[in-house]
């Protein structure tokens, strides 16, 4: 405990540095702004804002980058209570009683109970990822090649179980994602793979274009066809401040929803969406008084952006400690270190302590930003809702170009984004949801890597993930995962989840 | 039949096929070793066909449950706004950033059909887009992108 405290008091040393206070600060601003936004989400952003992370020094980097991811959650739910529309897909059920509360002239508490909660849940998430990290790591430590391959599997298994929509399209999006992870050269070879000759994807498909492509991109094309981009008008917010009835009435919410929310974020292939729809529904469940739900419970607003918070966090555990991105958005995080030459793993908090523990200090002192942001500035979110999309997308749009072409000023990776675009809106027209794929294209590589390395060693014995007990029970874990998804009620149960 | 066609299942299924078949011919030399010395194409093949398993089966599914159509879409934003992400790759090193930004802009903002952007609106929005892109890239971020035509 005391060495915790001490690696708490050197994170701070390092967060606090004025250039990181300023970095953790325009990360949480544009979060918020995004979070508000609803045409443009965090993996966007953080995909635009990657190269401009170059420069910066690599702590510096992931400061700002999970800014933005956890600002977004925050900004969010501004849009959902006041205007009915979330501005990200986590905020969706605060909708529910958020605007219900707003209509009733409860705006202001309703925002300021969603920023106490995801405040509360970020501080107490924050200390997980401080207290579970480290040991997380050292047991990490013992893995061989086969246990990865196992644990790889076991997370991309449960990212097509949690994942929206068709559970074979997401195993199919997971496994085109491989498969454009080994496009380039090939490591242990040096052979050029699947490239078609074309010189900007001998080093592989990056990143970033791809993300920009199939996200940034089809977003716009899919937004511009609906003709869903008129402007939105809220009323002005008067009275912020809950009564201390609401505190009451809303903090076992919080904890709750906090528990939920950071188990979620834990399981791979979760995240901040499945959390919030999670603890509102074992909100209802557990209240004494369900039918006050969807007309204003304040239970139902505390529980959910405590979830999304807590998730959003909580994803970062096995991300430092693993090395395995558990979502698309901590993908993107292993994308933006790798950038910095720091291979993703559990030797970081051993042997970056600075990076591991100054990331977990900036988020505490990126949460408290966050709250100011957000209660006494509201009225500025709301003028930035009535910015018309017909001059926004173009923004984006140009940004997006720009951004890629800084990677390598080349303008090849430009037009691997645009394909990805064309790509991306196919996939839009046909029910499949992307992210899954940014998944397998990071976990592709270090999959075919630990599973040579694994039949390398066993001299080609297959037997070797289930004699080496570590990797059995990965293996175990994930079958019983696939095994309960197949099973008639808990399949209904998990539609039923998503439709609420 | 035509129905089946034009079933979001079925086409996501043919096009998932299409990604898995593709990479197999793509590595078609690719020497795929054994097991315990796996050559640059064995992981590959390994995933092209899975890919494949798995579009045959949501085709074939969807041939069995009645599932939902593809809603048409519309040719203007999505032509439009590849057009102006093409024209920024191929035009800015013949014609710098200023200009190609200019172009990029106008085709991205022809593409939202529904805008009635006047002349005056989208003249101060390139300025504005081309003064912060110049100013954060260029100048801020020391990027080595040409602002003019190779020739002046």
């Amino acid at each position: 405990m005391p060495d915790i405290l001490a690696n708490i008091i050197m994170g701070f040393g390092v967060a606090l540095t004025w250039q990181n206070i300023g970095l953790c600060f325009f990360g949480c601003l544009v979060g918020t702004a995004i979070g508000v936004l609803p045409g443009i989400g965090p993996l966007t952003t953080m995909a635009l804002l990657l190269p401009v992370t170059f420069w910066l020094s690599p702590v510096g980097a992931l400061i700002m980058l999970s800014g933005v991811f956890y600002g977004a959650q925050y900004g969010g739910s501004t849009t959902a209570i006041l205007v009915k529309i979330p501005g990200e897909t986590s905020s969706v059920v605060t909708v529910l009683d958020g605007y219900a509360m707003a209509q009733r002239g409860r705006a202001g508490p309703a925002l300021a109970i969603a920023a106490i909660g995801s405040l509360f849940a970020g501080s107490v998430v924050t200390l997980l990822i401080a207290v579970a990290g480290p040991p997380l790591a050292s047991i990490a430590l013992l893995f061989h090649s086969a246990d990865y391959v196992a644990v790889m599997l076991l997370g991309l298994v449960s990212a097509v179980v949690l994942a929206h929509g068709s559970a074979l399209k997401a195993v199919a999006m997971i496994v085109l994602g491989v498969l454009l992870g080994l496009v380039g050269t090939d490591v242990s070879t040096g052979e050029y793979r699947l490239t078609m000759g074309i010189d900007v994807l001998f080093d592989g498909i990056g990143f970033v274009p791809l993300s920009m492509g199939l996200f940034g991109l089809a977003e716009i094309m899919v937004n511009l066809e609906s003709g869903n981009t008129a402007e939105m008008h809220a009323k002005p917010v008067t009275g912020l401040w809950p009564t201390l009835a609401d505190l009451k009435q809303s903090f076992a919410a919080m904890v709750r929803g906090t528990a939920v929310g950071a188990a979620f974020g834990i399981l791979p292939g979760g995240g901040p969406t499945i959390a919030a729809f999670s603890a509102y529904s074992l909100e209802k469940r557990v209240s004494r008084s369900p039918e006050r739900f969807g007309r204003g419970a304040i239970e139902g607003v505390a529980a959910p952006e405590s979830a999304n918070n807590a998730a959003a966090q909580a994803c970062f555990i096995p991300m430092l400690s693993l090395g395995i991105p558990p979502n698309a958005l901590m993908a993107l995080m292993i994308g933006a270190m790798m950038v910095h030459g720091i291979t993703p793993g559990p030797e970081i908090i051993a042997k970056q302590p600075t990076l591991f523990w100054g990331l977990i200090a900036s988020m505490w002192v990126g949460n408290v930003m966050l709250v100011i942001l957000n209660l006494p500035l509201i009225g500025i979110w709301v003028k930035l809702l009535q910015v018309p999309y017909a001059y926004l997308f173009p923004s984006i749009l140009i940004l997006c170009c720009i951004g890629t072409f800084t990677l390598s000023s080349s303008s090849g990776d430009v037009i691997v984004m645009t394909v990805f675009g064309v790509i991306g809106y196919a996939f839009r027209k046909l029910d499949c949801e992307p992210a899954p794929l940014l998944l397998g294209l990071v976990l592709g590589p270090m999959l075919e890597e630990n599973f040579r390395r694994a039949m390398v060693l066993s001299d080609g014995d297959w037997s070797v993930f289930v004699r080496r007990p570590i990797s059995l029970v990965f293996l175990l874990l994930a079958a019983g995962l696939l095994a309960a998804v197949m099973l008639p009620n808990i399949r209904r149960g998990r539609e039923e989840a998503f439709r609420e | 039949m035509r129905r089946l066609v034009a079933d979001k299942d079925f086409l996501a299924g043919t096009l998932y096929m299409t990604f898995g078949f593709l990479g197999l011919w793509l590595g078609r030399g690719l020497e795929a070793g054994s097991a315990e010395a796996m050559g640059a194409g064995y992981f590959p093949r390994l995933i092209c066909a899975l890919l494949v398993i798995v579009g045959a089966a949501l085709a074939a599914l969807s041939a069995v449950r009645a599932g939902q159509c593809i809603e048409r879409g519309k040719l203007r934003p999505f032509a439009l706004v590849t057009l102006s992400c093409l024209a920024f790759a191929l035009l800015l090193y013949p014609l710098g950033l200023v200009l190609t930004l200019v172009v990029s802009i106008v085709l991205a903002c022809l593409a939202d059909a529904s805008s009635r952007i006047r002349a005056v609106q989208l003249i101060l929005l390139c300025l504005i887009l081309i003064g912060a892109n110049v100013g954060i890239f260029v100048v801020g971020l020391r990027i080595a992108i040409p602002l003019w035509p190779a020739a002046f």
